[in-house]
């Protein structure tokens, strides 16, 4: 019992963080027909600012600035990358998206080296009830999470920026007839999406440590997240965030540890085979 | 749905230019050179392949500082025997790359020897490093994995220890360091890396513990090359309340201890050779893992000849020597004194002079090695570090 209690808590922070990032690809993806591969690239990048700036300024003040800095990459990504290739072949933006993780990670082995750097946590210590112990900083992921999806659900919903970006979202011709400036609804979402990564980074390094390869399990993850979901939901992939990390943890434990990573996948090969459209997604008709 | 727009169709070639150029960059560096024909030292065209991105990135770094260390101090050599031309190429962990390295070195620069600093980049070269249409050389790989010198290959060697051969010694004396030191390891716990090296280590170990009586007792708990969260796994673990957990990659050491201990654990670690004490206190407090105990090579310890080689070392890079740096630089430095020996830079002539060049008492051998099995396989003896206090490690000599 405490045994399955400790492996549900690893896998709601797990899912957290998958769902995290999982919700800048919706984000992104939803609005600008992106495939954000380098978002986990970007993340790990956050990763490295807090490790950089949190002895100076402290944690939670490095955390934000990681959002900062990694939000102005992504509106740099966005103007010299993504922008220039808004009418070229899917591939190429596929290719870019691709080259951009390259770019990110060479950049980050560069500069810091291969070896994994300490990144202390927000709060140390370890929450202990009945036998199972949670880190506070575990604790704190899931809250700053939570605290996220519930911010961007209010935004989304009920102000005007929110329901412009939903209408790119769900038409950038349609939005384009009506006045909006599309263009620059998708460098700010781009920018939030980015920021939101650099959260991610920021909040997952006192846990993994700021590495140049921190990013590729998270992507891989949310990758698989939004697919089980279904596109266009954010509230969809953070409940298909944690049904991965809990799926993942259990199995580890009460299936075999050897195909750990394969659990999740299977999971998504059989919605698709059910559901096509995913968990969350519409059904989508064509004329 | 989008449509290709001349300018966005330009755009993208320039991007996709700098990404290949970049990749190139990033993925294969050589600086290749011909061979001259003359009275001088030998010219000993050298391959290395390492790893210096990807998962194995501290491995192959590691690696090729060692080996640059050697070229140059042979190549700065007054009354230099030999003269090595070096090729690099970066496998980033990925055996298909490191195939594609070994015959773009063995055609193009002709190299006559290669060292090559993981299982990853050493063991698909030997399926055509004996081809003598395409040119021969000899492959010292770093591999703790059996299969290395399993395949009767003529010209390889194994220059790090195995762990099917190093670990009875080694469980032994563990096992006599816990009773002398009352450490108290019986229950242990394997944090397995699933790949060829973390399997060789986990499996060896259990073997070797477990032979000790039926009170010494293995679990193990697998996770995948990549992984950052280590909770599932070090839950599993714990559940089986281990004295000691052995880690079986070296780069993982510091998140694993780390999320351990967030976990509730309080027991000790067992370290493999690429990771130093000193090194690990720099990624996390020495304070998270007193107690702890990590394998420790001939070019670790407290001789003279390893002394002043670190020294050295410190005194190139400003870094402490690990494990993997004195692979490096001890593979390239057997290579040139065995081309050296031989006086040739032929590869079966420097494959034979191998066995005897070891039982040479050099400075060069900082790994201490003094015996080659026909296999390839070097006789390695490691010993154990005890971390007992922040500033106090103690080397248990094997």
């Amino acid at each position: 019992m405490e045994l399955l209690a400790q492996q549900m808590a690893n896998g709601i922070v797990l899912g957290s963080i998958y769902g995290l990032l999982a919700i800048c690809l919706v984000l992104i993806f939803g609005v600008l027909d992106i495939p954000q591969f380098a978002l986990g690239a970007m993340a790990m990048l956050g990763g490295y600012v807090v490790f950089l700036l949190g002895p100076i300024v402290g944690y939670w003040v490095s955390l934000l600035a990681a959002m900062v800095a990694i939000g102005a990459l992504g509106a740099v990504v966005q103007r010299l990358v993504f922008a220039p290739l808004r009418k070229a072949a899917d591939v190429t933006v596929f290719v870019a998206a691709f080259g951009l993780v390259l770019i990110f990670q060479g950049l980050a082995l560069v500069i810091f080296g291969p070896d994994p750097r300490q990144v202390p946590p927000s709060i140390s210590g370890s929450l202990v009830i009945g036998g199972v112990h949670i880190a506070y900083h575990r604790l704190v992921i899931v809250g700053v999470v939570l605290a996220v999806f519930l911010a961007l659900q209010w935004v989304l919903r009920s102000t005007r920026a929110g329901r412009v970006i939903r209408a790119v979202g769900q038409s950038t011709t349609g939005a384009q007839v009506v006045g909006i400036p599309t263009g620059r609804v998708a460098f700010a979402v781009m920018i939030l999406g980015s920021a939101l990564a650099g959260l991610a980074g920021g909040l997952l390094a006192p846990i993994s440590q700021a590495m140049p390869l921190a990013g590729d399990s998270l992507t891989i993850n949310a990758f698989i997240v939004i697919i089980l979901a279904g596109m266009g939901s954010i509230g969809g992939a953070l409940v298909a965030a944690y049904i991965v990390g809990l799926v993942e943890s259990l199995g580890a434990t009460y299936l075999s540890q050897d195909f750990s990573q394969l659990y999740s996948i299977l999971l998504m090969l059989i919605v698709l085979l059910v559901k096509p459209s995913g968990l969350f997604g519409k059904k989508v008709s064509r004329v | 749905m989008r449509h290709p727009a001349p300018r966005g169709r330009a755009r993208a070639a320039a991007l996709l230019g700098a990404v290949a150029v970049l990749a190139a960059l990033v993925g294969c560096s050589t600086t290749g050179s011909t061979s001259k024909a003359g009275t001088g030292p030998l010219e000993l065209h050298l391959g290395v392949i390492d790893s210096i991105t990807g998962s194995a990135a501290q491995y192959g770094q590691d690696f090729e500082r060692g080996a640059k260390m050697a070229i140059d101090e042979l190549n700065n050599a007054k009354d230099a025997k030999v003269k090595i031309v070096p090729s690099f190429c970066n496998s980033g962990g990925d055996p298909a790359q490191a195939v594609t390295c070994g015959k773009q070195l063995q055609s193009r620069d002709k190299v006559t020897a290669v060292v090559a600093s993981t299982s990853m980049e050493a063991v698909p070269l030997l399926t055509f490093n004996t081809s003598a249409a395409l040119g021969k050389f000899v492959v010292v790989g770093i591999s703790q994995a059996a299969g290395l010198t399993s395949s009767n290959n003529p010209l390889v060697v194994r220059y790090l220890a195995n762990a099917p051969s190093y670990l009875p010694a080694m469980t032994k004396l563990l096992d006599k360091t816990s009773k002398e030191q009352s450490l108290g390891i019986r229950k242990v716990g394997i944090m397995e890396w699933n790949t060829e090296a973390g399997q060789a280590l986990a499996t060896n170990f259990q073997k070797n513990w477990e032979a000790l009586g039926s009170a010494y007792t293995v679990s193990s708990a697998v996770y995948q090359d990549g992984t950052t969260d280590f909770s599932p796994q070090l839950t599993s673990l714990l559940a089986k309340d281990p004295d000691l957990i052995v880690i079986s990659q070296g780069p993982a050491s510091a998140a694993i201890i780390k999320q351990a201990t967030d976990l509730g654990y309080k027991g000790r670690y067992y370290v493999p050779v690429a990771q130093s004490p000193t090194q690990l206190a720099t990624q996390i407090p020495v304070e998270d893992f007193i107690g702890s105990v990590f394998e420790t090579s001939q070019a670790s310890l407290d001789t003279p000849r390893s002394t002043k080689w670190r020294d050295a070392f410190k005194s190139k890079y400003k870094l402490d020597a690990n494990a993997n740096n004195s692979a490096g630089y001890g593979s390239v430095e057997l290579i040139a004194h065995a081309a050296i020996a031989a006086a040739s830079v032929d590869a079966e002539k420097i494959r034979a002079e191998m066995p005897k060049v070891l039982t040479i008492d050099a400075p060069w051998n900082i790994g201490g090695y003094h015996s080659l099995a026909p296999s390839g396989d070097v006789k390695v003896e490691y010993g154990l570090t005890l971390v007992k206090s922040a500033d106090d490690f103690e080397l248990i000599q094997p």
